[in-house]
């Protein structure tokens, strides 16, 4: 085919390199970027603006503007807290869970792959409304789970640990499973690929060399798979940041992160300042993130560019 | 008619005339034929008011829609040959105000409330009702808002299992706010709205003595509510603070009488509720800015105060009716459930639309903030 193409470049009388011109090039990708200009970063923008030109009335009069009330406001502080905190803390789980997912994937017989991957796959499918219903159902009290759990802490109750009846749905508790439960495909899949790439034989070197079984682990595996891990760290918390429905339906209304507050902002009180003052913030703290962890993991590799 | 009113009927083909030259707009068009009183033959008349014989009535959605249907819409169909279509999408505040910035009205009547009504109208957003089409005597006092016409009338209500508390069942919102006597978990709606005064009546101030609302009473409220929220689980929408009657997650909660009703009927009487010191709020009809009818709508608005058409409604939806004359029609058996019947009326507090429309934003921000940490 190449050769095909370069004769009837030649027959055109066009130096093949000719098609690679920057202008050419601009041309063919200009319709995409047009559309991404007009139909996505503009209206974006028009939404930002209004972060700088509609004034709180609680911002009122200060330097930096609705921005200002990210340090005044300890409402708003509280809140952004709280998001970070339950996001680190279901980052940290989902990793966990996603790595060990991630490393018997790899480690067992294809069929058994299949069926973890279906698993895996499955779950990623469902839509998360569905997702957050059924853990309600689960953790409700007398649901499934919560029985499950139950059979635990009944009998510390009894001995007097700890107080209380058990409540699982709508605490935080419950939004930390149910966003874990969400975030799990997103950990395991790039862990998976990465631990794919992993040469087994050289846990074998390692053994054979004098390690111990954990030792090959941390100092040969572990590195290794660094930069699955920290990829998945990149999509896990990233997407956590954004989450809603889940905190909403399940947190008994107690749990309220970042989207539920600036959706709270634009439609129940018409604060929209503060609204797309948030939205700006959240924006510039994921960008932040990801070009950190770019210093780190190959991000074209990771979302599949090369 | 056509033989009964010339004159106007001649003004009216006039009016169609100019419009199709493009001499007028179609909203003084239609502007003009409301004042002449001719709407509703003209707009069945000429092609020009084709598109006025549609009305776009924004509601939230669900069971709403066919009930909507049945009780407002359809009757006035049949009535004048006007289509209302709904939309059930939900015209919340952040809506109605991004639509009518964008310049791209759709609605032409939204189903909202009293306070929304002052916080939409205050920021130029909705229109003022036009008293001279909607009669003001059809409404209970202090309901005849200046940009929302009162449609329906509904209840926050203290609601128990009725399983959990036996013959000592909770009476009032002071029980609610007892923790030693009452024990378990509650419920609270999360949006403040109402909620104040009850938290009030739960410290003890006396119905009558609720209003004004003054700073300080601001601050003992948010004090109660410091009080239970560890003991408490707050619903965001109706159909949630059903599941949380349905699973027994709650022993009470505050609630809306119309949902209240279901749980009642489904669990055989084992959720039930006192009228004592409910807040009585009101529905309202609001009108954005430039909404495509124009005044065509005002008639519309009038005809959903038919005191039938409101009994219509609560039946199918347990809405109290927001005009006093509908009561004594409603059914015996159901009196029970009618927030606005005399009796039960007596014994709740109607809520401040002022006080909601000046300081609902505000409040609201602070609750969430109090409830979420």
């Amino acid at each position: 085919m190449a050769t095909q193409n370069v004769a009837a470049a030649r027959a055109l009388d066009l130096e093949p390199r000719t098609l690679r011109l920057p202008g050419i090039t601009w041309a063919l990708i200009g319709p995409a970027v047009a559309l991404l200009l007009i139909f996505y970063i503009w209206p974006l923008v028009q939404v930002l603006l209004i972060s700088v030109t509609e004034v709180d009335d609680r911002a009122a009069g200060m330097a930096l503007g609705n921005y200002g009330l990210l340090f005044v406001d300890e409402g708003v502080q509280r809140m952004l807290w709280r998001t970070a905190q339950i996001c680190v803390t279901t980052t940290v789980l989902t990793l966990i869970g996603g790595y060990i997912i991630a490393y018997a994937m790899v480690h067992v017989t294809g069929r058994q792959r299949s069926f973890l991957m279906f698993a895996v796959l499955l779950s990623f499918w469902l839509s998360v409304l569905i997702r957050a219903f059924a853990w309600i159902v689960l953790l409700n009290n007398n649901g499934l789970a919560y029985e499950a759990i139950n059979l635990f802490w009944q009998p510390l109750r009894d001995t007097g640990i700890v107080q209380g009846r058990l409540q699982l749905a709508r605490t935080e508790a419950g939004v930390i499973i149910g966003m874990v439960h969400y975030m799990l495909p997103y950990a395991v899949l790039p862990l998976f690929a990465n631990m794919q790439g992993i040469d087994q034989r050289v846990m074998m070197a390692a053994r054979g060399l004098g390690a111990s079984p954990f030792g090959a682990f941390r100092r040969v595996y572990l590195p290794l798979s660094a930069p699955g891990l920290l990829g998945a760290t990149v999509l896990v918390f990233v997407f956590s940041l954004g989450f809603f429905i889940t905190p909403s339906l399940m947190g008994g209304g107690k749990v309220v992160m970042i989207s539920e507050y600036i959706w709270f902002s634009m439609e129940q009180t018409l604060r929209w300042g503060l609204a797309t003052m948030l939205a700006t913030t959240l924006l510039i703290a994921v960008m932040a993130l990801i070009a950190l962890m770019s210093r780190f993991v190959d991000m074209k590799q990771m979302y599949g560019a090369k | 008619m056509k033989t009964a009113q010339p004159f106007q009927a001649d003004l009216v083909e006039l009016a169609h005339e100019l419009h199709a030259k493009g001499r007028i707009s179609r909203r003084d068009f239609v502007a003009g034929l409301a004042m002449l009183g001719a709407l509703p033959t003209a707009l069945r008349a000429g092609p020009a008011g084709a598109q006025a014989q549609e009305l776009v009535l924004c509601n939230w959605g669900g069971d709403a829609i066919p009930f909507f249907e049945e009780s407002w819409t359809a009757p006035y169909t049949a009535d004048t040959g006007i289509t209302v279509v709904q939309d059930g999408s939900g015209p919340s505040l952040g809506k109605i105000r991004a639509m009518v910035e964008a310049g791209a009205v759709a609605w032409d009547v939204c189903d909202s409330g009293g306070g929304s009504s002052i916080q939409l109208g205050e920021a130029g957003l909705i229109r003022e009702i036009d008293y001279n089409v909607v009669d003001r005597s059809k409404l209970f006092p202090g309901h005849d808002f200046r940009w929302g016409q009162t449609n329906y009338i509904y209840s926050f209500v203290l609601g128990y299992d009725t399983t959990e508390f036996g013959d000592n069942p909770p009476t009032s919102w002071a029980d609610f706010f007892n923790l030693d006597d009452f024990p378990g978990p509650r419920s609270l709606r999360k949006d403040v709205l109402a909620h104040v005064e009850i938290a009030l009546m739960g410290a003890g101030v006396p119905k009558d003595e609720i209003y004004p609302i003054t700073p300080d009473k601001e601050k003992l409220a948010f004090e109660m509510f410091e009080k239970i929220k560890a003991d408490t689980i707050f619903w965001n929408s109706g159909a949630e603070s059903q599941q949380m009657m349905r699973d027994r997650s709650v022993v009470m909660g505050c609630f809306w009488n119309t949902r209240l009703k279901v749980i009642h009927e489904e669990t055989e009487g084992e959720w039930d509720w006192t009228w004592n010191q409910g807040m009585l709020m009101p529905g309202a009809w609001v009108v954005p800015m430039n909404n495509p009818a124009g005044d065509a709508i005002w008639p519309f608005l009038a005809s959903t105060q038919t005191p039938e058409r409101q009994v219509r409604l609560f039946e199918l939806f347990a809405n109290a009716p927001a005009n006093p004359e509908a009561a004594p029609l409603v059914p015996p058996e159901l009196k029970k459930f009618n927030a606005t019947d005399p009796d039960n009326y007596a014994v709740q507090l109607p809520s401040s639309s002022e006080y909601w429309g000046a300081n609902l934003a505000r409040v609201n921000t602070t609750y969430l903030d109090l409830i979420a940490t």
